[in-house]
Formats: structure tokens, C-alpha cells, sequence
């Protein structure tokens, strides 16, 4: 028999969570092994063009433009069109969604979806993970966000605070690289108190703020002074610059990250204008950059292709004593060897979805039943419509301001709040525009030359939208679970979702609505939202219809509490029933508030790798 | 069979943009390859025919309503027409209509690896798509602008070469 | 790079460079070494943007990373001339050179011309960033540099001249400059002076030796250039003189550790497809497209692009260093609307050549 490989800590997942582990600890010294089930690119920022030559085989090494290659002809630019489809670690896909009929399930995707209504999130199986098609979004969480239980009697209260993960907040600023300007996001000009969010004093961000788009600025000056009325109270509606983890102008001597295998390039945004699904140059953050710092370290092997499927549990000790994975060489061929590594500790960093899998798979760190549970996501409305003037649509990255004013306030005792996000790239989401509405204008419109030209260029540059981020509270009964019935073609399972949206969440989708009624009268903007019965998320609230879609923030699935009957990992993100088991990812979040879930996330990630360091120490 | 400069001058009229600026694209090639590989030769030729004679006709009509008439109510050349533009704007190769494909269809002429299915014709392809600088900005993710530019007001100024001329 | 009397208004006594002994030569040189290193723009970039789209990847990146290079030493040279209360002056007719221009040879005249990319390309762009070292009685770049240094010195210890006076205009400060090339650090004094200005020495044409050896092994480490089976090390930055880069691509291999000048390169091979490359004309001129009028238009959008980045480059130097975010863009603009030319064929050209950029600043008189 072979000897099993042995590392100080063996982490499943080579995603922006698993990445800042490995280096954080690589940095340190200590032996790290990262199992990634998808495949990935070897640092190389161009494919291998040449196949002669000492040890390069037969075939040429993709790099990240091979995503590119993928992402230019692919017919559904979808946040995962550059990133093929890998039958040994399938990922969801917006396309495979529909309505689920009472009662049925959905089971053309890698979801098997239960309902009743359609979990509208995906994921990206890839060195790199989600990361690779983020927008970059990079807000920190209001104060009140970690304890709305208390303060609204609502979802649950995290066992941390605000100030507790500030310092880790700005590792983690520095070490995405993120743009902005600290006393802006402080929103203390903001006069709605419940928003304001406190930044160390003298702190500052890596890189000054990205500028706003001409849409942003003609809102700003649009909107200024307005208020809202909710539940008899006055909130203000404020444009601010949203921080951005894309590389913008350094501050002082920080130097950004360019793109790994061609640090030349990337070092500032160039409005591509395509942050999802890939921006072309990597001035967007993505893991892929952490990995290469880890793997600088020299202490970090990362190994691709490589889908753990089972934890073994020393009945002894309760420490995670094995990880087993499979390990496979043509992603099209479920052809695959077994394989075993064994760590000192073991860090599932797989994704939200994926760790509470890979746990269920295994029968570990449930006692709490709570393992796959609290799923939550940002169910994200859209509105759109026509502006009176040309914005300037489809330039810029794809928001670079939002509305954060109505992120916090006493409504949430009844609703849900919001965070308003600013497109800046017209009707791609809502309509598909333009490649998905031209067709229309010359089949069914019958312009062409001249007219067509003209009704392009005057009307395309005043489409705009709006994306509403509604938060969702924490729900048991929104879960992930395995059913021997559904697995992959490598005989792993798939996920089995059960998805509802509470009325809560609905009446903040409704308030949302209405605030964008008002913009929209206060704007001139012509209305084009519709909402159908026939989309996926379409749903009712008092009699009126709404449509979500996915935000990609998949949050919950392995919360974290200050008791281990009700959660699963404990403030130190460690499992409560395996001395050595870590949990790392949105999935240890306990609410998903209004902001984009990665910082945080990345945060806490800092925080825990800390804890591991800490914890090898007294092995 | 070189119909090249054909193509172009049929196009300029279908588009609205200059021959030199679909030139400049380097793809107007590719786009009559897959044409002539998918759609059936005699009803290309019938086609360019039909524009020939509209630019030799002197009629009074304008030529906008010529194409109109003779091109795009045609139930064989309009689909092909519009499919030509499509091209241009989106780089992308629309299937032919049941019903076109039913009377006019044939198998493949050339390249197997053009099928009249719905495809994007090249990489390039998607980059010289003429939609996106028709509404004031560049095919995304690629031609990248620059580090702030999408904060400029949205020029009005669309190039000078169809402004003039 | 060389420089002489006849092509560029520099007093040269016999080979030697006059020393600088007032503000204004000292001036009048630092002017002289921007339009030195804009110059070679066109040259470089008509070769660059006649690449066909995603071939030759490692050519383009080379070339590439030169010209970011040039634009370092540009902004170096320009941020010595504005803190020591100069103004660069970038957007005249005067300031850039009409092709085919000429530069001195060792013994002939060398025409630089604007080419497609090719061979013949390569053999100027080698020519043009010759080390001093092979130019055996011509003033190089580097001994060019090295005057001014002395000027430098000298005028600094002069008393009662405050050789870099307070309340200049701001210089371009690092956070502008992004994309490879180097740091761009303040100059504030003889010492950050000297920094700024040996920068561009080092970087681009190798410091003059005495001693060189042609046999000598060129300074690359280990690794460089070693063959791994991938591409990334293609991309790896190197401090290997453009010379020597573009030496790389001519002799289509790479040098890697123990070759020398006289060894050349003899490392993998980098792989070059010449015919991947539009046809574009020698040395456009505007004369190719008389009687075209869509081909005179786009040469005229270009040329006014090309102005209106020539007026920000000038904006930014003299007080307003912000203007050189809207500068990026210009110069994203000039690629793109250089490339549309390239891929249009001229008409009845019996050698199937197609159009190219002129390069020309176009006086606001003439818009």
C-alpha cells in the first residue's frame, strides 16, 4: 500500500476562501495541500501556443485566455459561459432554471430542484471559484447587520460584532485590493443614522475610489435630496460609489496585483466593461492571484481535478482523521482513481453549497442538524426602463455606485431591506440587450440600414436598470440536502435544494418596488419592467407580481453561532463536533443583511486562518 | 464566383455603414464564407443581382424603399438579407426560418464546419460586431477603453466617416 | 538610439557632446530626449497593431512592453525638465518626425521607416536601441544622458542658480502609471534628478562600459528562458535590453542563461507567424489615399486622434497631470482606429498592400 500524503492542513476548495487560507498559512511555514474539484489554468495567463519541446506533451496548456476563447463564442453569455461545463464537478447554470410546478422537481441542471420555488444562484467549479465571475463588489456589513435578532427580532444574531471583524476587515481590503474612499462608505453624510458604518480613524483603502460612471453622476445630481416614506418614516435615497476589488489608482506605496502569468497587464481597470462573467485583463481581483502568492511560499501544493467526496472520522478522538477524493484526468471521462491525505487540519472551503455536501456525504459536524440548512441568497429584483437622455449605457464595470441609504433602518422589525444596485451596462441582465433584442428590431421591427442604425444608437444609450439586493433571512426549511438517487458521473451527489421566499423578503421586494416607482416619476425614466408569470422567479406579494433572479451570493448552509445545538461552527469558525474540522465561506455566515457577501466572507476567512495557525501551535 | 465586393456594397446598403468601415472590421470575408457555405449559390447570385440592378436603376424611388421592394419583401432573398445584417450587428449566424429552409434550403456547400444552426462565427467575429460601437461603446470584453472613460458623457459624436460624406 | 546634428538640432562638436553650461541647453536637451523617446512610437506601434488579432502573442507582448518602456523614460525625462522649471512642448507639428526619417549609421545613413511587423521591422527596431557598446564613435542615447547629468551637476553647483526652483508645475506622479515599465519617483533635487534620468539608461540601452564583452553572459538568471514545457516564463519580467529583446523575436528563439552577444540566443523557440500580419503599406502617406475618400476620412480620424493625444500628453506635463487618465483612453483609441485601417486593402495595390496611419499632428487650423 502506498503511505498517505501528510500535510499540516489539507484544504478542499481552491476558491478566494481557500486561497486565503493556503497563503496566510504557506506564508507561515506550514505544509498545505489544496484539493480543487474543478480544473484550472497553471498560472499561465496564455495558452501553451507551442507543443514541441522538452516535457510538454502532446496537447497545449490552456491558460485564462482559453476562458476567453470560450466566453467570445459562446452564444449564452451566461456568469458561467467561459467556464465549460466539467461532468466530474458540474456546476448550476442560470439557463438550466424554470418555474417548478407544484409539487415537481426540476432536474435538468446539477441542482435537483425541489421548490416551490427555484434557487437562482450559481457557482463556479474552477481554480479560482466564484471569484472568476464577481463583480467585485466589496461592501463591509452595517453594525446592526450582526444583530438583527436583537434589534428587530429577526433571523439571528452572529456571535461576533462589528468591531470584532473591523481589523480583519481591512486585511482583507489590502489584500483584495479594493477601491474607495473610506469616509464615503462610512456613510456618515448619510442622514439615516441606522446605515453609518465605523471606519478606524486615519484607515484608508489600498486605491482611491473608481470613478463613478456619467449614470451614477446624472442619478446623483437626479436623486439629491430626495426622501422616501417607509412605515411612516422619512429615509433619505443617496447615490454613493460602491468599493470595488478591481484595480483602480494605488495610494501611496501600495502596488497592485496585475494578472497572474502576466503581471504587466491588469494593473488598472480599462472598462471592459465585463466583469462578469470574466474580465479579460484580471484588474478584478480573482483567487487566482492569492493562489499564486500561496503557491510562492513554496509550502502550498494545490491539486486540480480532484473532488473530495468523503470526511473519516477517528471515533476516538472525533478529529477528522482522512479526506478521500477522486481523482480524474479527462473532465468528459468519469474515469478516476481514489485517493487519501491526511492533515493535522482540515479546512472545507469548497463553497456554501459544496461543504455542507461534502459534510452530509460524510455524516460529519451535524449534530446540530443544522449542516445544509439557513440557505439564503440575495433574491435580486430588477427594474428598468428608458432614460430621458443618453447615460451612456453598457460602459464601465457593471456597477460602480448604488443606493446604500435604505440599507438599515426600524422597517426591518417588518420587511426586509435592500440595497439598491446601479447597472451600468443598460438592459443586459433584464433583456438580454443588445444581442438578445437587435434580432427583434430587424425581424419584427424591419428596420435595417439608416433607421436601424439611428433607433440603436439614440435608444440603447438611455437603457438603464436597476438591481434590488433583498435580503433574506435565515429559514431552516431553505436547505441543501443529498439523495442517493441524484448523483454526478462520478457517482457524487448532487445537490437537493428546497427554496422558498418568505413573506418578509417579499414585502422588502414590494417597498423596493415602490421606491423605484418614485425614482422612476422623479427621473423621467420610461418604464419597461415587466414581470411574468412564466419567469423562474417570479412570484406574488398582495396580489401584485415580482420577479427575482439569482445575485450568486450563496450565504448560510454551516452557520456559525454561540451554541452548538442551533449552529455549526463555532466564532472561531471551527466545527463544534471535530477538534480539527474548519469551516471557511459564506456558508458560516448566520444572515446575509444588504451587502455582497464576499468581503465578509474573506474577512472571516483572514480571521480563521489566524485561528488554524493558532491552533496548530498548541497540537 | 468572387463576390466579395458584391457583398460589400450589398451590406453597406443593409447597414448603413461604409464599405472601408465593414472592411475595416477583417471579417467580412468570414461572414460571406459562412453565407455562401449555408445559403444555395444561385439564390446568392439571384441576390447581389437584385442589388445591381437597384444601384442601376435610376429610379426616382429612393433606394431604401428599391431594397424594400425587391429584397426584403422577398420571401427567397428577404430572410437572406436579414440574416446578412445580423451578421454584421452580432456575429452571429441565425438559423434560416422553417419555412425558408423547407423551400430553398440545401445541404452544406463547403466548410462542414458551418451548419445553419445558430452559432457565433469567430472570436474576432464577436469584437468587430457593429452594434456596439452603433450605440456608443465596445463589445464587451473586449477593445477596452480606458481607466475612467465610462464616467465621460456619452458622446454624441459617432465617427466622422458616417457623419460625412 | 542615435542622435546627430543633422536630424535633431543638438550641438555636437566632432563626436563629442557640448557641455552644458545654462538652464536653457539643459532645457533644450531634456525637450530633445522626449521627442527622442515619443519618436520611436510610431515605429513600434506600426508594427505592433499590424499584428493580426491573437496570433504572435509573445511578439506583441515585447513590443508592447518596449513601448510602455518608452513612455516611462518619456515621463522621466519630462518630470526633470518640469522640476527644474521647464515646459515640455509635445503638441506641434515639429515634434514628431514625418516618415521614413533618417537616423545615422555607423558608417551610412539608416532610414527608420514605419513597417508592418516583420523581419525588416525587427532589423530597425535592433538598430534603433543598438547598445552603445557595438556604436563604436557615435553618441548614444546613454552618453546623451550622461551629458545632461553633467549638466546637472554642474549648473547645481553654481551659486545663485536655484536649479530646481519651487512652484514648478506638478510632475506625473507614479499612481498614473500603470501597465510595467518601472516606478516613476518625484524629482525633487540633483540626487532624484540623477535617479530619474539613470533609470531610462539602464532600463533601455545599457549603461556604456569600457569594459563590455561580447563573449560576457548576458544577465539572466536561472530560470530565464529555460524551457518548462509552458509559456508563462515567455512573459516573465527580465532585465534583458530591447536590443536583445527584439533580437529574441528576429532570431525567432530565446536567450536564456549563459548566452552571450556573440552566442545569441539559443533557448527555445519562440513561435512567429510573418504572415499573420496585415499587409499594411511602408511608410504610409497620406498621398496612398488620394481620390479615396473613406480611406483619407479614417486617416484623418486617426491623425485627429493622434493630436488630441499629443495635446493631453502637453496638458498633462504643463500643470495638469489628471489629464493623462482621459490620455489613456485616447491612446486606446488610436490603437483601434490604426488597427480599422490596417485591415483595409487600397485599392488596385499591385502589391495587395493595405492602409495604414500616418502619424501626423494636425494644427488646429487645419481641423
Amino acid at each position: 500500500m502506498n503511505t498517505v500524503d501528510e500535510f499540516d492542513v489539507v484544504v478542499v476548495g481552491a476558491g478566494i476562501s481557500g486561497a486565503i487560507i493556503a497563503e496566510q498559512l504557506g506564508s507561515k511555514g506550514k505544509k498545505v495541500l489544496v484539493l480543487e474539484a474543478g480544473s484550472g489554468t497553471g498560472d499561465r495567463f496564455w495558452n501553451s501556443s507551442t507543443s514541441t519541446g522538452a516535457g510538454s506533451g502532446n496537447g497545449k496548456k490552456p491558460g485564462y485566455e482559453s476562458y476567453m476563447d470560450t466566453f467570445f463564442t459562446a452564444l449564452a453569455k451566461i456568469p458561467n459561459a467561459p467556464y465549460s461545463n466539467n461532468p466530474n464537478a458540474p456546476q448550476p447554470l442560470v439557463t438550466d432554471l424554470e418555474p417548478i410546478a407544484q409539487n415537481q422537481t426540476l432536474t435538468n441542471g446539477y441542482f435537483v430542484q425541489k421548490g416551490p420555488l427555484p434557487f437562482a444562484s450559481t457557482y463556479t467549479r474552477a481554480e479560482g471559484g466564484t471569484t472568476l465571475h464577481w463583480l467585485g463588489t466589496c461592501l463591509r456589513m452595517l453594525p446592526e447587520d450582526f444583530k438583527i435578532k436583537t434589534e428587530f427580532g429577526r433571523g439571528l444574531d452572529w456571535p461576533i460584532s462589528y468591531s470584532d471583524l473591523e481589523k480583519w476587515y481591512q486585511v482583507a481590503e489590502e489584500n483584495i485590493g479594493v477601491s474607495a474612499d473610506a469616509a464615503e462608505q462610512s456613510y456618515s453624510n448619510i442622514p439615516n443614522k441606522a446605515v453609518h458604518i465605523p471606519y478606524e480613524s486615519g484607515y484608508n483603502y489600498p486605491m482611491e475610489a473608481i470613478p463613478q460612471s456619467y449614470l451614477d453622476k446624472y442619478m446623483s445630481s437626479g436623486l439629491r435630496q430626495m426622501t422616501v416614506t417607509l412605515d411612516g418614516k422619512d429615509y433619505p435615497v443617496d447615490v454613493v460609489s460602491t468599493p470595488q476589488g478591481r484595480n483602480g489608482m494605488p495610494r501611496g506605496s501600495y502596488r497592485p496585483v496585475g494578472a497572474v502569468g502576466d503581471s504587466d497587464l491588469g494593473q488598472r481597470c480599462a472598462g471592459n466593461s465585463n466583469c462578469v462573467p470574466i474580465c479579460p485583463i484580471q484588474a478584478k481581483y480573482n483567487a487566482l492571484k492569492t493562489l499564486a502568492q500561496a503557491q510562492k511560499t513554496h509550502h502550498v501544493e494545490i491539486r486540480t481535478q480532484c473532488v473530495a467526496y468523503n470526511l473519516e472520522v477517528d471515533p476516538a478522538t472525533q478529529h477528522i482523521s482522512k479526506v478521500h477524493y477522486k481523482q480524474y484526468s479527462d473532465p468528459n471521462s468519469p474515469e478516476h482513481v481514489c485517493k487519501t491525505v491526511k492533515g493535522k487540519i482540515i479546512v472545507l472551503a469548497a463553497h456554501a453549497v459544496e461543504n455542507a455536501k461534502l459534510m452530509l456525504a460524510s455524516g460529519v459536524g451535524n449534530s446540530s442538524d443544522q449542516v445544509g440548512r439557513n440557505l439564503m441568497d440575495h433574491p435580486t429584483m430588477l427594474t428598468w426602463g428608458l432614460m430621458p437622455t443618453k447615460i451612456g449605457a453598457f460602459r464601465g464595470p457593471g456597477s460602480t455606485s448604488g443606493i446604500p441609504s435604505l440599507r438599515g433602518g426600524d422597517f426591518r422589525r417588518n420587511r426586509a431591506a435592500f440595497r439598491i444596485e446601479i447597472g451600468n451596462w443598460g438592459w443586459s441582465w433584464p433583456e438580454g440587450a443588445p444581442v438578445g433584442t437587435v434580432p427583434d428590431l430587424i425581424d419584427q421591427k424591419n428596420l435595417f440600414g439608416a433607421q436601424l442604425k439611428q433607433t440603436i444608437a439614440s435608444v440603447y444609450p438611455r437603457m438603464f436598470r436597476f438591481g434590488f439586493l433583498v435580503e433574506q433571512l435565515p429559514d431552516p426549511n431553505n436547505r441543501v440536502t443529498i439523495d442517493p438517487t441524484y448523483r454526478d458521473q462520478l457517482g457524487n451527489y448532487r445537490p437537493v435544494i428546497d427554496y422558498d421566499v418568505s413573506d418578509y423578503t417579499r414585502a422588502g421586494m414590494a417597498a423596493a418596488k415602490q421606491v423605484s416607482d418614485l425614482i422612476f416619476q422623479r427621473l423621467g425614466v420610461e418604464g419597461f419592467t415587466e414581470y411574468k408569470p412564466s419567469d423562474p422567479g417570479y412570484l406574488t406579494y398582495q396580489g401584485q407580481g415580482y420577479t427575482y433572479n439569482g445575485a450568486g451570493h450563496l450565504v448560510g448552509t454551516h452557520i456559525m453561532g454561540s451554541d452548538s445545538k442551533t449552529s455549526v461552527v463555532n466564532r472561531d469558525q471551527r466545527s463544534w463536533d471535530h477538534p480539527n474540522l474548519y469551516l471557511v465561506g459564506c456558508g458560516n455566515m448566520p444572515t446575509i443583511a444588504t451587502s455582497n457577501p464576499t468581503l465578509t466572507m474573506a474577512a472571516l476567512t483572514y480571521w480563521a486562518a489566524d485561528n488554524v495557525y493558532k491552533a496548530l501551535a498548541d497540537m | 464566383m468572387d463576390w466579395l465586393d458584391d457583398f460589400y456594397q450589398l451590406s453597406a446598403a443593409l447597414t448603413d455603414y461604409k464599405v472601408a468601415q465593414l472592411q475595416g472590421t477583417g471579417v467580412g470575408e468570414d461572414y460571406l464564407e459562412v453565407l455562401s457555405t449555408i445559403i444555395p449559390h444561385a439564390i446568392l447570385a439571384e441576390l447581389f443581382g437584385s442589388y445591381r440592378s437597384i444601384v442601376a436603376e435610376n429610379s426616382a424611388t429612393p433606394t431604401e424603399q428599391l431594397i424594400r421592394d425587391g429584397i426584403l419583401s422577398n420571401a427567397k432573398l428577404g430572410p437572406v438579407a436579414r440574416n446578412i445584417i445580423k451578421m454584421w450587428y452580432l456575429s452571429i449566424w441565425y438559423q434560416m426560418p422553417e419555412d425558408w429552409r423547407q423551400l430553398y434550403g440545401k445541404p452544406n456547400q463547403g466548410d462542414p464546419k458551418y451548419q445553419d444552426v445558430q452559432f457565433v462565427v469567430s472570436r474576432n467575429a464577436y469584437i468587430q460586431g457593429l452594434v456596439w460601437q452603433t450605440l456608443g461603446s465596445h463589445p464587451m470584453g473586449a477593445k477596452q477603453p480606458g481607466y475612467g472613460t465610462w464616467g465621460d458623457k456619452p458622446s454624441d459624436r459617432s465617427s466622422i466617416v458616417s457623419t460625412t460624406s | 538610439m542615435y542622435i546627430n546634428e543633422e536630424c535633431k538640432p543638438i550641438k555636437v562638436a566632432g563626436n563629442k557632446l557640448c557641455p552644458i553650461t545654462t538652464i536653457d541647453e539643459l532645457h533644450h536637451n531634456l525637450q530633445l530626449a522626449i521627442e527622442l523617446e515619443f519618436a520611436t512610437l510610431p515605429t513600434y506601434l506600426s508594427a505592433l497593431y499590424s499584428i493580426k488579432e491573437n496570433t504572435n502573442v509573445c511578439a506583441y507582448s515585447v513590443i508592447g512592453s518596449v513601448v510602455m518602456e518608452e513612455m516611462f523614460h518619456l515621463t522621466n525625462a519630462a518630470n526633470v525638465l518640469i522640476a527644474t522649471g521647464g515646459k515640455p512642448a509635445l503638441n506641434n507639428p515639429e515634434f514628431i518626425p514625418s516618415f521614413p526619417t533618417k537616423l545615422p549609421d555607423k558608417e551610412e545613413w539608416f532610414t527608420v521607416n514605419l513597417l508592418k511587423f516583420s523581419p525588416e521591422a525587427l532589423s530597425t527596431f535592433k538598430y534603433i536601441e543598438e547598445p552603445a557598446e557595438l556604436a563604436h564613435g557615435f553618441i548614444t542615447i546613454g552618453e546623451f544622458y550622461e551629458n545632461i547629468i553633467h549638466g546637472l551637476v554642474h549648473l547645481n553647483e553654481q551659486s545663485g542658480l536655484d536649479l530646481f526652483p519651487s512652484g514648478t508645475c506638478p510632475q506625473i506622479e507614479h499612481k498614473y502609471y500603470y501597465g510595467g515599465g518601472g516606478i516613476i519617483s518625484r524629482v525633487t533635487d540633483l540626487d532624484s534628478a540623477i535617479f530619474a534620468l539613470n533609470a531610462i539608461v539602464v532600463q533601455g540601452e545599457g549603461i556604456p562600459t569600457a569594459k563590455w564583452d561580447p563573449d560576457k553572459p548576458l544577465p539572466l538568471d536561472e530560470t530565464t528562458g529555460i524551457w518548462s514545457g509552458d509559456d508563462p516564463l515567455f512573459m516573465q519580467p527580465r532585465e534583458l535590453a530591447h536590443y536583445y529583446r527584439f533580437d529574441e523575436l528576429a532570431q525567432g528563439r530565446r536567450y536564456v542563461c549563459g548566452d552571450t552577444h556573440n552566442s545569441g540566443p539559443t533557448g527555445p523557440e519562440i513561435p512567429i507567424d510573418y504572415s499573420a500580419v496585415y499587409n499594411m503599406v511602408p511608410n504610409p502617406c497620406s498621398k496612398y489615399y488620394e481620390g479615396r475618400s473613406e480611406l483619407q476620412t479614417l486617416n484623418q480620424e486617426f491623425n485627429l486622434i493622434f493630436t488630441e493625444l499629443l495635446n493631453q500628453l502637453h496638458s498633462a506635463f504643463n500643470g495638469k497631470p489628471e489629464t493623462l487618465e482621459p490620455a489613456v483612453g485616447t491612446m486606446f483609441r488610436l490603437k483601434y482606429a490604426a488597427q480599422e485601417l490596417m485591415r483595409i486593402p487600397i485599392p488596385d495595390s499591385p502589391q495587395g498592400y493595405y492602409a495604414g496611419p500616418t502619424w501626423e499632428f494636425i494644427s488646429e487650423s487645419c481641423w
